[in-house]
């Protein structure tokens, strides 16, 4: 065990080059296989300092920004396009298409002002009526957008998207050319963030009355970003040109960004050593100390508005009862997990909303968090045995979790850490979408999930669990105080009052715990220590507008 | 001849139906819908996603519907890549994984026949049981092993090819020698289990007997017996290799259609999955075809019969 251990890590860490100079082959296969070294490694750095090479974590589904579903498809539609809000290299909103805007008292009515003479990238003239076109897209049914309920708060939004009203009722309207007004039906602070999502952007009517679906492939697309398309071959690379006719073209150091698909993270770390790409999304917790012997400063990990966690299916004993629900989260050693299987200085979860989310603060931290975690397990076994779980009568739960390594060694892990409370864990895997859709249609008892941002407002964790949210709870999980608390938060527009009625929502959330948060993840980054204008942040969101090479 | 040719193209169309309705159905008895991803999705918007692509209809009228496609030559819009028919996104891949996987044939027939002549000539010989080692490691060696292997050695050790990528020739040396390993491992042991068992047949005797040199022996009577194996076997092998491999294409970012039969089987991208396996199935059946009527020229014994 501990020799295929090595012989792995050396596979992946590869030193084949111990000390810049070359081996012969067979001299590096041993070296590989038997490597000791982790020194440093010199990467070529790019010649042309007009041109990035990104690394995509998977193939662009689709460059139309309503049928977006996916980060991979968010990150190029992020350089083609741009909505009345963009985000600055921090991830924070900053005016896009918009020039300025303002906000009734009551929240509810947002009036954004166009830049003046916005063209399309084949310089047709954009507008406000593009918008509300595009807004109307995204709701309407035959779009079947998969983010049409990030406007649900909007006029009109929620009928619209059910076929119940036709799309003009949607509370977006042009006031003249360079004026937009969107009506909210309860106050959103957090608009803007969401202002600068995929799915939010405007889409080209001209182009797509002449396309129809066609419209988003190579050679049609018509876009308002930083950049536009100039060819993309599948699964192998999207060229992109500097766009011209951007408002802020001036400003945009790089002429030319292609992005690779790399869905093998092992591949993609090689092309990054090789000198062959310059950003790499992502990489294995596994190999973060190695990278980061190897490669210093360019390995970057921070923190990201995801959080992983095990649901439980509160329909179904012995998980009905949330006093087990809580003993079974209070006896997690979350430190642990992290420590020995994460390995990238994640941050505990004992919540659902990640740590500074939007304006929410730090995470909410039931009081059992800061205690020793003997007393945890002494509290947890007290609880347990109430409803007759002990040591010695031993019950039998299935853990289903969609098939990784990783997922597994936790679900291992943690059955180690019950099995001292009289609870068996049993593992079940399944691939992607048999798992999700065991849980969707509540054929589990206790289950693996995790929940990204879409953009950084607590809501926009806290509605999954609302006893409304059909196909999104997975826990089934019911308590109208909770629901009460959750309207009376997004119904609020003063953001103090807000932010405190989504605690004590969140309070009563974790007080059930139909969830069993464990940890937040982090973003993975390699980045060339020549490039400019990369910053960690937590949406992950890096626009290649802001990108260049130092000289 | 034309017969033959006839009669087996006619039994491809049943051959063909049989497999299309069986996948067809055997994707929608899976448990998991092309819309159970990571990323949940509400009710609402999941139900117009179905509507979109017709899974709120029974399944008979869907399985209608798509075969009414296939006979037009359209396999419908893919789940997955949501702008893109999958008869589009196969035109665009085939090429690739056609000039990948028929180089690596080619490769693996030039270097397995070499390997395999030189262990037979050379039977128990030390080059011989060098030679079949070597194969043997070719075959137990997997893909994703050997596959990283050579970009570290080759690419990120001695720079001499691209990690990965697509565009040049030099991008194609190491996925090409990479899949054809575990093919010229087994072509050169089948090469060798041929040659040597024709060795002893009586008209190898005769030849020997009328003082044929050992070199005509070999290229003009022993070879196009011992081969046939060979043959029967690169039929339906190369029909896997041309129609790509998802590991060699994933490793080295080749954009061909090998990953979509994963990628689409896992995403339950169902008219993806149904578009390659039509396009495998039609290989397999056309690649067989082929090797019947290889075997036939190479046989005497068949050529009166046909």
């Amino acid at each position: 065990m501990a020799i295929w251990r090595v012989s792995l890590a050396g596979l992946f860490t590869g030193s084949a080059l111990c000390n810049g100079k070359p081996m012969r082959p067979l001299l590096i296969c041993f070296a590989i296989f038997f490597s000791g070294c982790g020194g440093p490694i010199d990467r070529p750095a790019r010649e042309d300092k007009t041109h990035i090479v990104r690394v995509n974590d998977d193939e662009v589904r689709t460059l139309d920004p309503h049928k977006v579903s996916i980060v991979t498809d968010g990150r190029v539609v992020g350089d083609l396009f741009q909505g009345l809000i963009d985000l600055d290299v921090s991830g924070r909103p900053i005016p896009g298409q918009a020039q300025s805007w303002s906000v009734s008292d009551d929240g509810l009515t947002w009036v954004f002002i166009l830049r003046p003479d916005l063209v399309w990238s084949d310089a047709t003239p954009l507008s406000a009526e593009d918008f509300v076109y595009s807004f109307r897209r995204l709701v309407l049914p035959a779009t079947a957008a998969p983010y049409a309920n990030l406007v649900n708060g909007w006029v009109g939004a929620r009928a619209i998207l059910k076929g119940e009203a036709p799309a003009e009722r949607l509370g977006v309207t042009a006031l003249d050319s360079q004026t937009l007004e969107i009506q909210l039906i309860r106050p959103e602070p957090a608009l803007l963030n969401m202002l600068a999502y995929a799915a939010l952007v405007p889409v080209p009517r001209h182009v797509i009355a002449k396309h129809g679906d066609a419209w988003s492939r190579p050679g049609t697309l018509i876009g308002n970003g930083a950049y536009t398309l100039s060819s993309w071959r599948r699964q192998a690379s999207m060229e992109m040109v500097k766009n011209r006719r951007f408002h802020a073209a001036d400003s945009v150091a790089l002429d030319r960004v292609t992005y690779v698909p790399i869905s093998d993270e092992m591949a993609a770390v090689r092309q990054f050593r090789a000198g062959e790409v310059d950003i790499v999304p992502d990489f294995p917790g596994t190999m973060a100390a190695v990278l980061e012997q190897q490669l210093g400063d360019q390995v970057h990990i921070g923190p990201y508005l995801t959080t992983f966690y095990w649901v439980f299916n509160t329909t179904k004993p012995p998980f009905d009862s949330p006093a087990v629900r809580r003993a079974l989260s209070m006896s997690v050693d979350r430190e642990a997990i992290i420590k020995s299987i994460m390995r990238t200085g994640n941050a505990p979860a004992y919540a659902m909303v990640p740590p500074d989310t939007g304006s929410y603060g730090p995470a909410h931290l039931p009081d059992w968090a800061s205690w020793p975690l003997e007393a945890r397990r002494t509290e947890a076994k007290r609880l347990l045995e109430a409803v007759g779980i002990t040591p010695a009568s031993r019950l039998e739960v299935v853990h289903r979790y969609n098939t990784s390594d990783t997922y597994q060694r936790i679900a291992l892990a943690i059955g180690q850490m019950w099995a001292e409370l009289g609870v068996d864990l049993v593992l079940f895997n399944s691939e992607t979408a048999v798992h999700y859709a065991a849980l969707r249609s509540g054929d589990y008892v206790l289950g693996r999930a995790g929940w990204a941002a879409d953009y950084a407002a607590p809501e926009n964790f806290l509605f999954v669990f609302a006893s409304a949210s059909k196909g999104l709870n997975y826990p089934r999980y019911r308590n109208p105080r909770y629901d009460e608390l959750l309207d009376a938060a997004v119904s609020e527009s003063d953001v103090p009052t807000r932010m405190a009625l989504m605690r004590q929502a969140e309070a009563i959330l974790i007080e059930d715990s139909p969830i069993l948060p464990i940890f937040y993840y982090v973003s993975k980054y390699l980045v060339a220590d020549d490039v400019t204008g990369w910053s960690p942040n937590v949406l992950s969101a890096h626009r290649s507008r802001w990108l260049g090479f130092a000289p | 001849m034309i017969g033959v040719l006839a009669s087996r193209l006619l039994w491809a169309i049943p051959t063909m139906l049989a497999i299309i309705t069986l996948a067809f159905f055997m994707m929608r008895i899976a448990p998991g819908g092309p819309f159970d991803g990571e990323r949940a999705m509400t009710a609402e918007v999941k139900a117009n996603l179905e509507r979109a692509y017709k899974l709120d209809k029974p399944v008979y009228v869907q399985y209608g519907h798509y075969l009414a496609g296939v006979v037009q030559g359209d396999f419908g819009p893919s789940f997955q890549y949501r702008d893109q028919s999958v008869s589009g996104l196969i035109r665009q891949g085939l090429g690739p994984s056609l000039l990948v996987g028929g180089l690596a044939v080619s490769l693996a027939f030039v270097m397995g026949m070499a390997l395999g002549i030189t262990a037979a000539t050379h039977q128990g010989g030390v080059v011989d049981r060098l030679t079949m080692a070597l194969a043997s490691l070719g075959l137990a060696l997997p893909s994703f092993v050997i596959a990283p292997l050579l970009a570290l050695a080759f690419g990120v050790g001695l720079r001499l090819f691209p990690v990965a990528g697509w565009g040049t020739a030099a991008h194609l040396a190491l996925p090409v020698f990479a899949l054809s390993i575990p093919y010229a491992a087994s072509i050169a042991r089948l090469t060798r289990g041929g040659i040597l068992a024709t060795t002893s047949a009586p008209f190898v005797r005769t030849a020997r007997a009328k003082n044929v040199s050992p070199a005509r022996i070999l290229w003009r009577h022993i070879l196009p017996q011992a081969i046939m194996p060979v043959v029967s076997y690169l039929g339906p092998s190369a029909a896997g290799v041309l129609t790509g491999s998802v590991v060699i294409e994933t490793i080295f970012q080749i954009p061909g259609i090998g990953r979509y039969f994963v990628q689409g089987a896992l995403n339950r991208d169902f008219t993806l999955v149904m578009g390659v396996v039509i396009v495998y199935a039609a290989m397999i059946i056309v690649f067989n075809l082929l090797v019947d009527l290889v075997l036939q020229r190479l046989d005497p014994r068949t050529r009166s019969t046909a």
